[in-house]
């Protein structure tokens, strides 16, 4: 890319078009490293299921060391809490948590690059420390201290327009809402903690040939590396997870997106970046993703566990869990992909 | 200018909108997008979609307020309006039954989840 196109996709004085922002309640953010695998968290997520404790976010990263990240109401901390001390410590591990923390949900990303970049800018500002960004199929979910969403959101329409009339930020109920919820609202679909024998899906995308990435590096290098992604013909991709480590100096990107067939400017980049000093880098080619969402998935307890626990059964490796907004993102290697969608068309199914 | 049918489709589901309105947009049509009611109510005055895909349960403005608005308003009544709900059948705790959607004045009626092709049979049939 020429500097001065690479200039416009990093400064760019134009507002990129949002049709929305939201904001969630206040939640925990749990993170731990796992040794165990995927199948090792069945315990865990069978805890929360029984409990039915919702995971408004899930992560499972098999790079090694393993990571998981787990994302609830601050109303099930306690509960929460204990579930996973009683796992983790018989592996003497102990978890890194944030509360009270917020979701700021941005939408739509339409996939794009370069809404990602101006997304990720949003960390410049010192009074904004971001916990964890992820793509959803829609949105970009950003999770900060939950005191910092208003903050966050003014730094955002530095970069983005929101179009007239749009939903507010916060959760307003209808007049309908209120009748039925006694005037507490939102506790009547859209909070629906249910639980189906065989959980109904919209349908599942199978997407082979993608290149999955894992590039750690310190909070300062956070668009560079994306500019540099950018650079090597990347302008779109399947799935983003960003996370920050330690009180947040370090970054760790995980990224699935379609390479193409030529993979020589992405490996020049990749093989620089991983030449320098403070950074990590893994690359995988030939990756599959299975995507599936669902009602209420946000809300709903046991999705996760039952996933997980049915791909286990079946001695599946998963490289990759990502849940976040209403979908389902299961990542594996070559031949993975039909696998897990033979294995999970038991207990998910389209009606 | 284009000869796409536009079709607005209002969730708070921002998964589901971005599904749709992909399989629209392979369809061949015109897609606007809203998030709740009253958003849903400004598009509609501002493009005049052929047809309304409207979930039920939906903040500020719910669907069934919204789909009883257009059709007693001489303006809109005759514009199509598919209503969406989810799992009714499978929360106990709700009023938004089937029979409740069935009651309101929507040109057909979709219980979620649906398979998107099928959709996609009901919007053609009801343009």
């Amino acid at each position: 890319m020429a500097d001065d196109q690479r200039h416009h996709v990093a400064e760019s004085s134009q507002k990129l078009r949002l049709g929305g922002i939201k904001f969630s309640d206040a939640q925990v953010r749990m993170e731990f490293s796992s040794v165990t695998g995927c199948s090792g968290l069945v315990p865990i997520l069978s805890g929360f299921a029984k409990h039915r404790i919702n995971l408004h976010q899930f992560l499972f990263c098999g790079d090694a060391p393993g990571i998981v990240e787990l994302h609830f109401s601050l109303e099930d901390y306690r509960q929460s809490k204990a579930l996973i001390s009683t796992s983790l410590d018989v592996e003497g591990v102990q978890p890194d948590i944030r509360s009270p923390v917020g979701t700021l949900t941005l939408f739509p990303h339409e996939s794009r690059m370069d809404k990602l970049l101006r997304v990720v800018s949003v960390a410049r500002d010192p009074g904004t420390s971001v916990h964890t960004l992820c793509s959803s199929l829609s949105a970009f979910c950003m999770v900060v201290d939950l005191e910092q969403l208003d903050a966050a959101a003014t730094v955002l329409l530095q970069d983005f327009s929101l179009p007239e009339g749009h939903s507010p930020f916060r959760y307003e109920p209808s007049e309908l809402d209120k009748k039925l919820s006694g005037g507490q609202g939102r506790v009547v679909e859209t909070v629906a903690r249910y639980w189906e024998p065989v959980i109904r899906i919209y349908g599942s995308n199978l997407k082979t040939g993608l290149t999955k990435i894992t590039v750690s590096f310190s909070s300062d290098q956070r668009e560079r590396v994306l500019l540099l992604l950018v650079d090597a013909g990347i302008e779109r991709f399947e799935m983003v997870h960003l996370r920050s480590t330690g009180s947040g100096e370090r970054f760790t990107l995980l990224m699935l997106f379609d390479a193409g067939s030529d993979h020589s400017g992405l490996e020049a980049v990749l093989t620089g970046l991983a030449g320098e000093t403070d950074m990590e880098c893994m690359v995988q080619h030939d990756m599959e993703m299975l995507f599936f969402h669902g009602p209420h998935f946000q809300d709903r307890y046991g999705v996760v566990y039952t996933a997980v626990s049915a791909l286990a059964s079946a001695s599946m490796d998963i490289s990759c869990v990502l849940c976040s907004g209403t979908g389902v993102h299961l990542v594996a290697e070559r031949g993975g992909g039909s696998r897990m969608r033979a294995v999970l068309d038991e207990v998910f199914v389209v009606p | 200018m284009s000869d796409q049918q536009l079709i607005l489709v209002v969730d708070d589901d921002t998964d589901l909108v971005e599904a749709l309105a992909m399989k629209l947009e392979s369809e061949k049509f015109a897609v606007a997008k809203a998030y709740d009611g009253i958003e849903g109510f400004d598009k509609i005055k501002e493009q005049r979609p052929a047809l309304v895909i409207l979930d039920v349960m939906m903040p500020r403005k719910d669907g069934y307020q919204l789909c009883d608005e257009l059709k007693n308003d001489d303006n809109y009544k005759d514009i199509p309006v598919i209503l969406l709900t989810a799992v009714a059948d499978a929360v106990n705790s709700t009023n938004y039954t089937h029979m409740g959607g069935k009651t309101t004045l929507a040109d057909d009626y979709v219980p979620k989840p649906i398979d998107l092709d099928k959709l996609m049979e009901i919007v053609r049939d009801n343009l």
